[in-house]
């Protein structure tokens, strides 16, 4: 089977010559690209993609699993790496994950035969079990968003259930009492985890979600309007809306807009990641900033420095808080009787 | 769940030796191959995605080159392409082209140097003349939102001239005679096409547009923002804006309102694309569909049939997409 060299020895070029030819990046002699072409033709030179990606580039491969590119959080969490990657000067290839834990395996086997020396991924399906395993297997994978305890030098993950609790707090703190949430129905770390942190701030001051304030969905536009049917169905009475993200809350105030409720005045709600969601929403939502860049740069550098020659310096953050991002979505309530 | 590390372990090689197996390079060793061959039938190994790779084959993948992957737009894009590629068994690696014909260029060779199988680019800055280039040298690229006359079966496009008039014909029909327009300040094909299209419909309506009524910025939420403040602070009387897409609409609607100016009441505002977002909008958002994403999956499967064989799935590709008004609350 031939070679590029087999092929630049027949031509009389350089193999980088011949490279030329096959990329017409650049400007090439007519007679030389005559010769090269030739020369592909006679040896019926086909060029195999591993080899290729492996042998061909001296830049570092880094690979990317994500769940899909079509979210607001992962698009930003893939403009991220993308960054990264450019200012590293490594080759970055993106896989996506899909919504199992299969889909998952796989997209790390596509990355490998990729020729991906180190691999930074957001996994949601993969069990504990399963991600210890490709921990141990693979050492120059990084995990973003999970923490898998004995990884923790591996793991960049944030704090959703305090994240959660803080932005319960906010509310309670300007005077709410009476609160209804809306969360993703499936039930990944991140949806237990705001769950459970939205419930310890509400329990902390004498509260709780009552069983018909609590709507679930998809988490999709589509679904943070369903949901709050459901709330509305369910004859919930609040003052307060806290919602799993940013498009979930969207979808929210178009609900409550529909049942001539009006956000801040009779509803204040609050999202999670700030997408751009959160800033294209009228009135703007106040949320929670889920600080993927500083995340994702953390995750590339991990993943870098476990395949470089020379030790990288990289400060290990590790747990990430979100913060609150104050906009106009929710407002103080008087302290008066609220029936 | 068996894979590839498990079967590295068992036949004793690297996983990157069981990948090459898979992928029927030849850098590997009669035996080494035959072992690990062996190990994957008694463990009853089946990957989806590599079961041509077993035959010697590669396993398939479509490349794509959009823009940008933080615009809404084309997240759509990707969405549709995504749910086919899944449903196809198909592995799919996004290039970003960003906005010059060098970066165009890069990703598009960067993705055929990964050994994608079919292409599929949405690219605007490359020429005419370059892309010829590039469509010559490899059959096995295809173009959407982009129309080319010599190489017609391999494009897909959308009518943005008719969809800029019919916007402008909605807001007419609602009586609005005092028109400002929001443009992209990167005129690309389809901003310049829209921009003709509201300019000759409200011409033929006897509403003129001078110059000072057109603002150009960024085609997002924010340039959306900052246009309509520029409008804003000239202090002309305006009863509607026609923006290039539907993310500078919600950043004009957002500036409105933010200036006590009722949408659709006092000022009707349409928009472009018919993004998800826009059914969600307060208020709801009137604009023109732009089947982007049905485009999207119509190619990518008559790609991937034609991929696997069926020589027929790209001559009856639809090629030319209408546009359609919808009317919702904001105009």
């Amino acid at each position: 089977m031939a070679k590029i060299d087999d092929v630049a020895k027949l031509a009389g070029v350089s193999p980088a010559t011949v490279s030329r030819v096959m990329n017409g990046t650049s400007a090439v002699k007519a007679s030389t690209r005559e010769k090269v072409e030739a020369a592909l033709a006679q040896l019926s030179y086909r060029p195999s993609h591993s080899a290729r990606a492996l042998a061909r580039t001296k830049k570092t491969s880094l690979g990317l699993v994500v769940a899909t590119f079509s979210e607001p959080f992962f698009m930003s969490l893939t403009e991220s790496i993308v960054a990264f990657a450019t200012e590293n000067e490594v080759n970055l290839t993106t896989a996506i994950g899909g919504d199992s834990a299969e889909g998952e395996a796989e997209a790390i086997d596509t990355l490998l035969s990729h020729g991906c020396k180190a691999i930074v991924m957001h996994s949601k399906y993969l069990s504990v079990e399963q991600l210890t395993d490709l921990l141990n297997a693979i050492p120059s994978l990084v995990l973003l968003n999970r923490l898998v305890l004995g990884f923790e030098d591996r793991c960049v993950w944030l704090d959703n259930r305090v994240g959660a609790e803080n932005m319960a707090r906010r509310l309670i703190d300007a005077g709410h009492r009476q609160f209804a949430c809306i969360n993703r129905a499936e039930k990944i770390d991140d949806s237990v985890d705001r769950f459970a942190g939205w419930q310890r701030a509400l329990q902390h001051h004498g509260m709780a979600l009552a069983e018909h304030s609590v709507a679930e969905a998809d988490c999709t536009l589509a679904g943070g309007y369903d949901a709050v049917v459901q709330l509305l169905n369910n004859k919930a009475s609040f003052t307060a809306l806290l919602c799993y993200d940013d498009s979930m809350a969207l979808g929210a105030i178009r609900a409550l807009a529909d049942a001539g409720l009006s956000v801040p005045k009779h509803v204040s709600i609050v999202g999670f990641n700030d997408s751009y969601m959160a800033r294209t929403s009228y009135p703007k939502l106040t949320t929670m900033h889920y600080p993927v860049e500083q995340m994702a740069l953390e995750a590339g550098r991990l993943a870098l420095q476990r395949i470089a020659a020379e030790k990288m310096i990289v400060q290990h953050v590790g747990r990430y808080l979100p913060v609150v991002i104050a906009r106009q979505s929710d407002r103080r309530l008087a302290m008066e009787a609220v029936s | 769940m068996k894979n590839i590390r498990q079967i590295a372990k068992l036949a004793g090689v690297s996983h990157s030796t069981v990948s090459r197996v898979l992928n029927g390079s030849d850098s590997v060793k009669p035996q080494t191959r035959e072992r690990v061959e062996k190990v994957m039938a008694e463990q009853g190994y089946k990957p989806n995605i590599y079961a041509r790779g077993m035959l010697g084959q590669s396993p398939k993948t479509l490349g794509v080159v959009i823009p940008n992957v933080m615009d809404p737009f084309f997240s759509t894009v990707i969405a549709s392409i995504e749910r086919v590629c899944r449903s196809q068994a198909t592995q799919l690696l996004i290039a970003e082209g960003k906005t010059t014909s060098e970066s165009e260029l890069e990703a598009i060779n960067y993705l055929l140097n990964k050994g994608c199988d079919r292409l599929l680019v949405h690219v605007k800055a490359l020429s005419d003349e370059q892309l010829s280039v590039v469509l010559q040298k490899s059959r096995e690229i295809y173009l959407i939102n982009r129309t080319f006359a010599a190489f017609a079966a391999r494009c897909s496009s959308f009518d943005n001239y008719s969809g800029g008039r019919a916007a402008a014909k909605a807001i007419i029909e609602r009586g609005r005679s005092s028109v400002a327009i929001v443009t992209d300040a990167n005129a690309i094909e389809d901003a310049t096409d829209r921009l003709q299209g509201f300019v000759d419909e409200l011409e033929a309506n006897n509403i003129s547009v001078s110059g000072k009524m057109i603002f150009a910025a960024s085609s997002n939420l924010q340039g959306g923002t900052i246009a309509a403040r520029s409008l804003l602070t000239k202090g002309v009387s305006f009863d509607a804006v026609l923006c290039y897409n539907d993310m500078m609409a919600a950043g004009v609607i957002q500036a409105l309102q933010d200036n006590g100016i009722n949408v659709p009441t006092d000022v009707s505002v349409v928009g472009f694309d018919d993004l998800e977002i826009a059914h969600y909008l307060v208020p709801r958002l009137s604009t023109i569909k732009y089947p982007v994403a049905e485009m999207a999956e119509t190619m990518t499967h008559a790609i991937l049939q034609d991929l696997a064989g069926d020589d027929s799935a790209l001559a009856s590709l639809r090629t030319r997409w209408e546009p359609m008004f919808v009317s919702r609350e904001s105009h």
